[in-house]
């Protein structure tokens, strides 16, 4: 199996199967662009951030395969399980989705960010999404 | 980082802190339209972002939908409406409409003092155009006010009037324009114009007129029927003398030939009945629609598709076929589909010819016409009924409509008869960037009773009983209205674009299907369903040609689906 070298912001390599990197659109494109020769750097990414982007990346490319026998609750418990993170974390993860183009993270990652909006009193929004101290946390 | 000063602007600026704007528009988008509300109190920044047309094009990218339900309701003379969320089920907002109010009924209002007043309704994209005509007492003049409604911004407005007063006109939005046309002038006299108009801009268009300019003052009522992509018209009176190259209704002894001649272009539609048999049959001369003695239209009813007409014994709802240059304009904008005009007619023994509003939707139209037996109980009343989605609902002229109401539900638990001739109810899918929304218009005397909304949806008020719930074993007149309307309601599924025809099959299969009450609904296309539904005065056997219509009982009901896009009826 080919394998891709990823390279996180703090320059951590990650190898992975071709496989899984063509799930990001982003790493597929680089691929394309430069070939496998060489580590895709990725500045954007934080080593921690790149890891559980690979982590949900794999689990849920096992989960499609053929002989997979998790139960589509086995999934929501661990979509729910992955974003039950700090605000902080999940901003990350959102950042990270986005910008590695991996549209079913993103997509959980900002359901999760509007579930907590819809959930939450106007004040409480406020507080945990515009304020500033939220930011620097 | 950059300095303090700049931080704190760029956080101020921010929809989300920490996520760029972009992303962050997306996570917002993601919320449900219902909390909405609450979210514009949390800044101004949010404010100003759910009220963006930009918004709205991310939440269409993502393909999030949330169906609207506005309903204009009039109680004790003063206008509200009311908005429901069809996927949570809610009630989000019951306000007052911004004065004037509007016209007590859809079709008439009475102003005082003889001068009447009339409004209809047309959605485009979120915004939801009222135009109300106002005639005055003596008959001086006619007036007409544009609102519109921006469902984004949930304000009211007022648009600017359209170039040609008239009265009674007909309205209906088309890719999204609005057009005009028909209605009369302060004489009563027909108003060929037609007109577009352009809610971005706030412009009228003059249209290319209608070809009606030499005809006697009699074609004052227009209604247009929506259905797809495509635009139709409905007039009041269709029937005239063979003189004015319209309609031509012949009567020879016990038996009566209802020849349509569509103004002296191709079409023709000859329906005969049979005292007999009761039966009728149709013969086009243009293969309009050829339908055999059952009421079955043959292959060649191609060329009948949106005529959604239905018959029984001497009441007869006919559907024409009409090109003509207006329409051909209207046309234009729609390359996929043939032009195609509707045209309603129900002509009862004893009563006045009844034009017949049916409901419109962008994607689905139904039009359910009953009548009893000819010499039955509840004779010569008229019963028609247009459905759009789960709901059915009476249309015929006042003050037929009350009595309309009471004689076909009596088996309606909970139901109460209106005190007053009340209830007539046009019906709108309003296409909030491409977010289909439901719209109904209802114009409510004292006593509300949308005997045909649906639970969840009908205004608080309402003491009504969803047809649905009426027992499928009762095989009375009701029942098969409710079997139509679940069949129809299938059809309705559609609005995101996925029209699944799983209440139908469920008619089908679920139940046992009272002996020859409905067929099943199947195949539906992705838009542009027509459903007929024909009664017949008296079922009897109808021989070879369609052996599963059992000679049980009466009324029983034919349900026929066209699809278009497979051109044919299954």
């Amino acid at each position: 199996m080919v394998k891709v070298t990823l390279k996180s912001a703090e320059g951590d390599v990650f190898e992975v199967d071709e496989e899984l990197a063509l799930e990001s659109l982003m790493v597929k494109n680089m691929i394309e662009d430069v070939g496998l020769d060489s580590a895709i750097s990725l500045p954007n990414v934080s080593s921690t951030i790149l890891a559980k982007v690979i982590e949900y990346i794999k689990f849920h490319m096992d989960a499609q395969k053929d002989g997979s026998k998790k139960t589509s609750e086995e999934i929501k418990a661990f979509d729910d399980d992955f974003v039950n993170v700090g605000i902080p974390t999940l901003f990350e993860m959102v950042l990270a989705s986005n910008y590695l183009n991996v549209k079913s993270l993103l997509s959980l990652t900002c359901n999760t960010v509007a579930n907590m909006i819809k959930t939450k009193p106007p004040a409480e929004v406020k507080e945990m999404f515009t304020s500033a101290k939220q930011a620097k946390a | 980082m950059g300095n303090k000063r700049y931080l704190g602007l760029e956080l101020k600026r921010s929809l989300i802190s920490g996520l760029p704007n972009d992303v962050a528009r997306h996570c917002l988008a993601k919320v449900p339209r219902i909390y909405h509300r609450s979210m514009r109190s949390v800044s101004r920044t949010w404010k100003k972002t759910l009220e963006s047309e930009d918004f709205f094009a991310v939440r269409r990218k993502s393909g999030i939908a949330d169906a609207w339900l506005v309903v204009i309701l009039m109680e004790n003379g003063h206008n509200s409406y009311c908005i429901y969320n069809l996927a949570s089920k809610s009630l989000l907002l019951k306000a007052p409409l911004p004065d004037p109010p509007l016209p007590t009924g859809l079709e008439i209002g009475d102003v005082g003092g003889g001068g009447f007043a009339t409004f209809k309704t047309a959605a485009v994209g979120a915004l939801l155009v009222v135009l109300e005509s106002r005639t005055s007492s003596r008959r001086s003049s006619v007036e007409n006010h544009t609102r519109i409604f921006d469902s984004i911004k949930n304000k009211w407005r007022a648009g600017s009037p359209p170039t040609v007063a008239r009265s009674q006109f007909a309205m209906a939005t088309v890719n999204g324009t609005v057009y005009v046309a028909g209605g009369c002038d302060h004489d009563g006299d027909f108003v060929p114009a037609t007109e577009s108009y352009d809610v971005a801009t706030d412009t009228w268009t003059q249209r290319s007129t209608m070809p009606y300019n030499n005809l006697d003052r009699v074609d004052c009522k227009v209604v247009f029927q929506v259905l797809g992509d495509r635009c139709g018209w409905v007039e009041g009176k269709v029937w005239r003398s063979p003189a004015s190259r319209g309609a031509v209704i012949e009567q020879a002894g016990e038996i009566s030939i209802n020849t349509a001649v569509s103004r002296g272009f191709v079409s023709l539609l000859k329906c005969a009945a049979d005292q007999d048999d009761g039966q009728w049959s149709f013969a086009s001369w243009d293969a309009v629609i050829q339908a055999d003695a059952g009421g079955k239209p043959s292959r060649d009813a191609r060329e009948g598709f949106g005529l959604p007409f239905a018959h029984s014994g001497d009441p007869v709802i006919l559907a024409e076929n009409v090109r003509t240059s207006c329409h051909r304009r209207v046309f234009m904008e729609h390359p996929r589909a043939p032009w195609r005009s509707l045209l309603f007619e129900s002509v009862l023994p004893g009563h006045k010819k009844i034009p017949l509003s049916a409901a419109t939707g962008c994607r689905l139209e139904a039009l359910l016409v009953a009548s009893p037996p000819k010499s039955g109980a509840g004779h010569g009343e008229p019963r028609a009924y247009a459905a759009l989605g789960t709901t059915i609902l009476p249309c015929a002229s006042p003050p037929d409509r009350c009595r309309l109401l009471c004689k076909l539900l009596p088996a309606c638990p909970g139901y109460r008869l209106p005190a007053r001739p009340a209830a007539l109810f046009t019906f709108f899918q309003l296409q909030q960037h491409n977010e289909p929304t439901c719209l109904i218009t209802c114009a409510l005397a004292e006593h509300h009773h949308l005997v045909s909304v649906p639970e969840s949806i009908r205004p608080p008020h309402v003491n009504a009983e969803p047809l649905l719930v009426a027992s499928h074993l009762q095989l009375d007149l009701t029942i098969r209205i409710s079997q139509l309307g679940r069949v129809v309601a299938a059809v309705a599924k559609g609005e995101n674009g996925e029209l699944k025809s799983e209440s139908g099959a469920r008619v089908a299969n679920g139940h046992p299907q009272p002996p020859s009450v409905v067929r099943p609904v199947q195949a539906l296309g992705q838009d542009g369903i027509s459903v007929k539904a024909t009664h017949h005065a008296r079922a009897r056997g109808h021989g070879n040609e369609a052996p599963r219509q059992q000679p049980v009982c009466h009324n029983a009901y034919q349900l026929l689906v066209w699809v278009p896009d497979q051109h044919r009826w299954p």
